[in-house]
């Protein structure tokens, strides 16, 4: 369109119509960006989770920024999106950040693809290994698994914990009773069996009390897996044979693993109506509102129990570790299901060094005191044995018995589907549409399934 | 007359209490937005609330990235460009079906429409492949281009069933009159096109204005318009349920007050003494 | 200067085709080499050519048709429920009354926000326990229901959540399409004293109808290829009984990483959209040449 034709289409136009397209028109002039100032300095930009962690982070490293001179810029990402976005980056060969805190479990996904930089030479230089335990480091910086190559520092410490509504738990009448029904104390319960009974002795419809709410729903990430396998691997049960040869039929489906399934079926009775779909948000609600008498939460999202301003029993929740399990065969085991992220450097970044410096910041003594005063979780074990570190949230004292039972999932790229597919059929087991059996038997069949088409067994 | 305007009040009456039903889910957004979450959560859930306005301040301080006002000025010129780019090629290519001579009209047609076939999904990695090396990662021209693709086999199906409805009498007697084909076109085609042509802006805005995918997959911080970082707020207390529908009443405000501006050139019959319908 | 026809033909058209083919024959050559390879795009291993493989599988998957009949399901209850009241409320809306300009853009509003937020927030409004529905629902004395995550509600969840964001659209077409309809055509039945219905039968729908068809064409192609409202609203359960085909194609592209499977999957879609959309045209030529 030539400029002299326009007044000629204007004429018959209403004159908000004009005035529309002119404007539409000048917005398709460009507006410019406005001018970046001349970058002489280094800026490194961090890719994390849209949450309160990753903006204390940001505030940390102020202070790193005045000690380099080197500017710290965040990326961040809602959950829900987050591995999306880091991974289309990654697919694309060239990342818009520097350093990322992928969840432990994407590990194997990220360095199969060689998307993280090894940084193995300079772990074994400058961090000290003793600091941690060996199954944070596992999860968070190497992989394979035993193999001594290295991706990541650890970077903020998650794992499955439970909260509790103390009013309950303490009220003498209640106690009384809890005795003459189950015959033992009524208090937070070590085994999973009396944490069973805890939550049906709660289960009240009528007043609109249930026993507990966990993760249930069928996703692989914030999902049912992610509550299940601290019940699963507690009462004896095996994912595979092994790292070497993943055989999982017999294993996962053994007699462990049934138990495992069927008191998590079972458990799903004490839940409110329609927790099927409970994830991340339902569950706090769900404690923050009362309706339930106990929760399995990730401890990163402790403050919305114990913050006055979004949990109307914040004074009276207290938190207790996961619980131990006795095996078929009669013997105690007791394992915590960990998260959380490591810190990882992308392998496309133009800042190498500076990015290295900032993993050495992190991992100071002195840096991780701040993010656990700051109420944050570290698994820096010069940290956790101090008992200044008590003091510093109400979650801490579990958060040092914990520290030694952690475990994790597989972390091999296929984990997405192994993990979707667990939760999705024990999701249907409760709901009655299958039953544990089945369920656990089909988990079996399928998991083979996916290695043997992944190559594990050989091509 | 009388008779007429005792049918227009009870259908006025009918038509607002069917709205406000309707919208009933926007006066719950509007109540989740002024409820701390303790009150939006609450169990059974709260008529009455003392109202906070917490969430609308937490949108203007966010703590870190890009500001929310950088955003939304991101926002403003991708969508507004985009709308206007799809909005008047569309119109353009609708006319060239609608009246020219074209050989395999039906198969440029039906391509055209097989570019909206996809789940946008499948597309995002060679998109943000190909974007990365022409430099329109991050960009807004980037973002613009998307968007315009995105509505574009909309827009020109849409004007071509327009002019299709215009008699070709128009243009035809103009030209006799010796106006040339594109001054007829503009003066006398294209104001008849009106009303499909606000029908495909608002469209177009619409989804501009609320795409989230590819604003998020395709840009880093600079070109990253209002909608990711409002749509799916989670924090360590959970879903941010205030601050999400308080972005989200923030966020519709542009595209309805667009929509209402437009509004006589949609609808027929707007004042009293118009032609009946 | 005078343009010929031919030149402004192509002038025109340029600008939308050469868009349309920079911008997507890529990404849709990309996407149709990879359904007949075993690739995954986080990997730096080349694409392996499987032939048919991928198409084969997925034919053959019990999985692949029980999902198939959930979109089906889904699109059918969304869109007919979409058409319905839209069609109805445009023409009311299209009737004389106080205050048009106002309520037709309030009726108009919910499909102003991002879908994404709407599923997130109807989620949030079914709950049964904290949710505004169910609570309504019981002080009606209605059961309350689980809206999301009872296996018998689920999917209707989800239509009732495209319904309200996409009823709008059916507004906006039919509204626009009623201003296609020459007024003097009313005028003159009229006089001839002819009924509401055969005004609308003989005048209203034969001017509409191409338009109509338009709207439903391109809701039924939006509602089977995307998947905002099952990923925030469901997440594909309880169980799987709510995943439908995009969202599998989503999990398998971003989750599992099997790109040469998602590709193939997503050209599965494309087919069966091609199928309908020919009917759609079909019946859009039919009316046209009426």
């Amino acid at each position: 369109m030539s400029p002299d034709m326009l007044p000629l289409f204007f004429e018959r136009g209403g004159s908000e119509m004009r005035r529309a397209l002119t404007a539409l028109i000048a917005l398709c002039i460009l507006i410019p960006f406005p001018a970046a100032p001349a970058e002489e300095k280094v800026t490194l930009t961090i890719m994390w989770a849209d949450w309160e962690p990753a903006h204390l982070l940001l505030k940390l490293a102020e202070e790193f920024t005045k000690e380099t001179g080197i500017e710290v810029r965040g990326n961040f990402v809602p959950w829900p999106q987050y591995h999306d976005k880091m991974f289309v980056e990654f697919a694309s060969r060239k990342t818009s950040f520097d350093i990322c805190l992928p969840d432990s479990q994407w590990i194997g996904e990220a360095v199969e693809g060689g998307h993280l930089l090894e940084l193995t030479d300079w772990i074994k230089e400058k961090v000290d290994l003793n600091n941690y335990p060996e199954m944070v480091i596992k999860s968070y910086s190497e992989y394979p698994d035993g193999s001594g190559r290295y991706y990541g520092v650890p970077g903020l410490l998650d794992f499955v914990l439970f909260a509790y509504r103390k009013d309950l738990f303490e009220d003498p009448k209640e106690k009384e009773e809890f005795k003459k029904r189950y015959g033992y104390e009524l208090k937070v319960p070590e085994t999973w069996e009396q944490l069973r009974d805890i939550a049906e002795f709660f289960t009240r419809p009528e007043q609109n009390l249930y026993g507990i709410a966990m993760w249930q729903a069928p996703l692989a990430t914030a999902g049912l897996v992610d509550e299940f396998l601290g019940l699963f691997w507690s009462k004896g049960g095996r994912l595979w044979s092994g790292y070497e040869d993943k055989k999982v039929v017999g294993y996962l489906n053994d007699e462990a693993g049934y138990e495992a399934a069927k008191l998590w079926v079972e458990l799903y009775k004490f839940h409110p109506p329609g927790a099927a779909n409970y994830s991340v948000d339902e569950v706090l609600t769900a404690m923050q509102q009362g309706l339930v008498a106990m929760a399995a939460i990730y401890a990163a999202f402790y403050p919305a129990l114990t913050d006055p301003k979004k949990s109307r029993y914040a004074d009276k929740i207290g938190f207790f570790m996961s619980p131990a399990a006795v095996d078929p065969s009669g013997k105690k085991h007791h394992y915590v299901q960990l998260g959380g992220q490591g810190m990882s450097i992308s392998a496309y970044t133009p800042h190498k060094e500076e990015a290295l410096k900032f993993l050495e910041w992190w991992i100071r003594e002195e840096t991780q005191w701040k993010f656990a005063e700051a109420g944050q979780i570290t698994p820096d074990k010069r940290v956790v044995y101090d008992d200044r570190f008590l003091k510093l949230a109400p979650i801490n004292e579990v958060v040092r018995k914990s520290l030694p039972l952690l475990r994790d999932f597989w972390e091999i790229p296929e984990y997405n589907e192994m993990a979707e597919y667990m939760s999705r059929k024990l999701n249907q087991a409760c709901l009655g549409q299958i039953t544990p059996k089945e369920a656990m038997d089909d988990i079996a069949r399928r998991h083979e399934e996916i290695l043997r088409a992944a190559g594990y067994y050989g091509r | 007359m009388r008779e007429e305007k005792l049918t227009a009040l009870i259908l006025t009456v009918l038509l607002s209490i069917a709205a406000a039903l309707y919208l009933f889910p926007v006066y719950w957004m509007v109540s989740t937005a002024t409820k701390t979450r303790l009150d939006a959560l609450s169990i059974p859930p709260k008529w009455i609330y003392k109202p906070t306005l917490e969430h609308f301040k937490a949108i203007f301080s966010r703590g870190s990235g890009s500001s929310f006002a950088h955003q939304l000025l991101n926002s403003f010129i991708v969508s507004f460009a985009s709308t206007g780019l799809v909005t008047i090629f569309g119109s353009l290519a609708g006319y060239a079906f609608s009246r020219f001579p074209l050989k395999a009209k039906d198969d440029l047609l039906f391509f055209i429409l097989s570019t909206r076939m996809l789940p946008p999904i499948v597309v995002i990695i060679p998109l943000a492949v190909m974007y990365r090396s022409l430099g329109l990662f991050d960009t807004r021209l980037g973002l613009i281009i998307a968007y315009t693709v995105f509505n574009l086999s909309f827009a020109v199906w849409m004007m071509k069933s327009f002019v299709d409805e215009i008699p070709k009498e128009y243009e035809e007697a103009a030209m006799v009159d010796g106006y040339s084909r594109l001054r007829a076109f503009l003066k006398f085609v294209l104001p008849e096109m009106r009303t499909g042509m606000v029908a495909t802006a608002i469209f177009s805005l619409i989804t501009s204005w609320n795409e989230f995918t590819f604003a998020l997959l395709l840009t880093a911080d600079k070109a990253r318009t209002a909608p990711p970082s409002i749509a799916q707020s989670m924090g360590v207390s959970g879903t941010n349920w205030g601050y999400i529908a308080a972005g989200s009443l923030l966020l519709v405000i542009p595209v309805a007050a667009f929509t209402f501006i437009l509004r006589k050139h949609l609808l027929r019959g707007f004042t009293f003494g118009a032609i009946k319908g | 200067m005078r343009i010929g026809d031919t030149g402004l033909k192509w002038l025109f058209l340029a600008p939308t085709l050469l868009l349309l083919l920079f911008i997507v024959v890529f990404p849709l050559i990309w996407s149709l080499g990879l359904s007949f390879c075993k690739y995954n795009a986080t990997r730096d291993e080349p694409p392996l050519f499987v032939g048919l493989q991928n198409y084969r599988r997925l034919l053959s998957s019990p999985d692949v048709w029980r999902r198939f009949t959930v979109t089906g399901r889904y699109v059918l209850l969304a869109v007919a429920g979409e058409f319905a009241l839209g069609f109805g409320l445009a023409l009311l809306l299209n009737r004389r009354f106080y205050g048009k300009g106002l309520i037709t853009t309030l009726f108009l509003l919910p499909m102003m926000f991002s879908p994404v937020v709407i599923g997130t927030f109807f989620r949030f409004m079914l709950d049964p326990n904290w949710g505004i529905v169910d609570h309504v629902l019981s002080k009606l004395g209605l059961p309350r229901i689980a809206w999301t995550s009872d296996p018998r509600f689920a999917i209707y969840s989800l239509v009732i959540c495209d319904v309200w964001i996409w009823t709008p659209f059916m507004i906006l077409m039919t509204l626009a399409g009623l201003s296609t309809v020459p007024p003097y055509l009313y005028e003159a039945a009229e006089i001839d004293r002819a009924s509401w219905w055969l005004k609308f039968r003989y005048i209203t729908l034969p001017h509409i109808a191409p338009i109509l068809i338009l709207a439903l064409l391109f809701r039924t192609m939006d509602a089977i290829r995307f998947f905002d409202q099952v990923y925030v609203l469901t997440g594909g359960g309880p169980g799987e009984v709510t995943e439908t085909v995009p969202f599998y194609i989503y999990k398998v592209a971003f989750s599992y990483w099997r790109t040469g499977e998602s590709c193939a999957l997503a050209y599965i879609l494309v087919i069966v959209i091609i199928g309908l959309s020919s009917i759609y045209i079909h019946y859009l030529n039919k009316v046209r040449g009426r």
